[in-house]
């Protein structure tokens, strides 16, 4: 119990001070002062004015994360998600586009088919880990890349809006915006129900239910597993499905309630951010709500202070991978 | 077709095999002895950015190769840290190596080159090759075009001699097969694997430096478009057998120049996006076909072994 705590404790340490020690050094390299870097970064993110942008990142974070955790229970590794989440977006916005006039009802069916889509791509390399013994880990990666040049195809070809400059779908029919609750922010829906539901469900599914407990037993010892009649093969594909739809409807959230359209550059990193807090997460699930708004600040701080000192943008990009290393050592943490 | 056509079409189908020659000849030594390293494409990444700054501000492509070189085999290290000596898993590892990699690279990229046109290098590696080797005809625009090409055709060959004729390669086998058998009867399998990571650090770093200061003359987002992690596939389509290993290299090579003459030709018209995701998707088909893969090292993937 003792060391689970302690190893609970280094990942948030991690993952907490990952980011910060990044940006800082990289700041260093591009000749700004360390301190500045801190203050946009921590005002950006944290300031009362900038809480609810905050929350708008935390919220994909959070959804994805929660499918994760559950897969990095059972140890099976889906790096994929971002891959996942745009192809939500895509699949929820070229839906979308054919159901203006439907309202709230058109809404639920672009979000069930972005999950659909995120959860079927994901399916594949579960599918080839099952049944070819293919790493999940190497072909969930893979498709990550195959996502980004289909929906680079999708957005400049037969997607593309006509009257665009840019390569993005048409806007949807206002009736399937998801709106803003709090007037003056893009606070939506998404953003508040979300945690409603997740953070319970996380705490339920994996601290609580016999779901949980199977998927420990498989992450644990397959061979055992085996042996107490689950049926590891099944838990596997169902487990990524789930991890993949959840990606596909954080995706799917972005367009309804804030771009109201598919765009390339619809995930800021949202799926390789959610590694981190997932894996801290299937450890003790209370802490998936903390760590996403955590991350969802600093990715925002970061923005803003790029944006007012002269560091060159793809910072995020070294974050996530660095987040990644980071939280490796936390993947052999807590059991075993 | 003439002589000078076939010439110039085996030189382009060199030119695409060298560097994933290179990184896979290596890669399977280093899988014989028991790692799979996906880390790779990050040194690769690393070593075309490295040789382009450095080039970039010497004017020199043999010291822009051989920093190449040394920070490619950084990787490695680093790589070998986490998974020989922590033992932490090595595909995660791997990935969360070029992933970083990615990121550091495009973003080094941009503080050096801003957002206008990249800044082009001067002089490529293909001028440090002596003048007398590059006017042997056919020989000098096919095998002598870069100085790599000669290196990455001897890989293979040195591989199998390697693991089918030395002591060395005896140890290299034995620390893939049964690492804790091996260290019992006096291998010292970190250290072995130590060398061949290093050793592929390093071969990586100078492929990557060959995309960058050899083949663009300057340096592109995500330049090795997974290249890397294509060469870690063919190892293992290959069955860990060099031989086969450089067919499938050498074939892949000729698909890729057919492909892309076809295209400029006219004669086939495909998306650049499809066209970008052939390794991708190659690297996916051969994890459908080969799986685990039967004959491969018996304890591969595996860090954990009792000595």
């Amino acid at each position: 119990m003792l060391a689970r705590s302690s190893s609970i404790v280094t990942g948030v340490l991690i993952v907490v001070s990952a980011p910060l020690l990044a940006i800082s050094i990289l700041s260093l390299v591009s000749g700004v002062g360390v301190s500045d870097t801190l203050y946009w970064v921590f005002w950006g993110g944290f300031s009362p004015t900038q809480i609810p942008e905050a929350m708008l990142r935390a919220t994909p974070i959070l959804i994805t994360s929660f499918g994760l955790s559950l897969a990095y229970l059972a140890r099976i590794w889906n790096i994929g998600s971002e891959g996942q989440i745009l192809l939500g977006a895509v699949t929820s916005a070229w839906i979308g586009l054919h159901l203006g006039g439907l309202g709230i009802l058109g809404i639920i069916v672009s979000i069930i088919f972005g999950g659909l889509c995120g959860g079927l791509w994901a399916l594949i390399p579960g599918v080839l880990r099952v049944y070819r013994g293919a790493n999940e880990v190497f072909g969930t990666l893979v498709m990550n890349y195959l996502a980004l040049y289909l929906v680079s195809y999708l957005l400049q070809g037969p997607l593309r809006s006509p009257t665009s400059l840019f390569p993005e779908t048409a806007l949807l029919s206002k009736d399937l915006w998801v709106e803003p609750l709090i007037p003056g922010t893009r606070v939506n829906a998404f953003v508040l129900i979300s945690p409603a539901v997740i953070v319970p469900a996380t705490y339920i599914l994996i601290a609580r239910s016999t779901l949980g407990i199977k998927l420990k037993v498989v992450g644990d010892d397959v061979e055992k597993a085996r042996y107490y009649g689950v049926e590891t093969g099944r838990v596997i594909m169902i487990t990524m499905f789930l991890s993949g739809f959840l990606g596909g409807v954080a995706g799917s959230s972005e367009v309804l309630g804030i771009h109201h359209r598919a765009l390339p550059s619809i995930s800021q990193g949202y799926g390789y951010l959610a590694i981190p807090v997932a894996v801290i997460a299937s450890l003790e699930p209370r802490l998936i709500l903390p760590l996403s708004i955590y991350l969802g600040g600093v990715v925002n701080g970061i923005e803003v202070a790029q944006m007012n000192l002269s560091i060159p943008s793809g910072v995020s990009y070294v974050i996530q991978g660095v987040l990644l290393i980071a939280s490796l050592p936390m993947t052999r943490m807590g059991r075993r | 077709m003439d002589l000078s056509s076939v010439s110039s079409f085996v030189g382009s189908v060199l030119a695409i095999s060298t560097p994933l020659l290179l990184v896979a000849s290596l890669e399977l030594l280093v899988q014989r002895s028991g790692v799979i390293n996906l880390g790779v494409e990050g040194a690769m990444l690393i070593g075309a950015f490295t040789a382009y700054a450095v080039t970039l501000h010497t004017s020199n492509p043999l010291l822009g190769l051989l920093s190449a070189i040394a920070l490619g085999s950084l990787v490695s290290i680093i790589f070998t840290i986490m998974t020989v000596y922590m033992k932490l898993d090595q595909i995660v590892v791997g990935v969360s190596i070029s992933m970083a990699s990615i990121g550091l690279t495009s973003y080094l990229y941009r503080l050096i080159a801003g957002y206008g046109p990249p800044p082009k290098i001067e002089s490529t590696l293909s001028d440090i090759v002596s003048p007398t080797l590059k006017s042997i005809p056919i020989a000098g625009e096919t095998i002598f075009q870069n100085p790599l090409t000669p290196i990455s055709l001897a890989l293979p060959i040195v591989s199998w001699l390697l693991l089918g004729r030395s002591v060395a390669g005896a140890m290299i086998k034995a620390s893939g097969e049964d690492p804790g058998r091996a260290c019992r009867l006096g291998v010292d399998v970190a250290m072995i694997r130590f060398i061949l990571l290093t050793l592929e650090g390093a071969a990586s770093g100078a492929a990557g430096g060959l995309l960058s200061i050899g083949y663009y003359g300057s340096f592109l987002e995500n330049i090795t478009a997974g290249r890397g992690y294509l060469a870690v596939a063919l190892v293992i389509l290959s069955s860990w057998s060099p031989s086969k290993l450089l067919s499938a290299v050498l074939i892949f090579g000729l698909a890729e120049v057919a492909q892309l003459r076809l295209q400029a030709s006219g004669i086939i018209e495909i998306p650049y996006q499809l066209a970008l995701s052939v390794p991708y998707i190659l690297t996916l088909a051969i994890l459908a076909i080969s799986g685990g893969g039967k004959r491969a090292p018996r304890s591969l993937g595996s860090s954990e072994y009792e000595c």
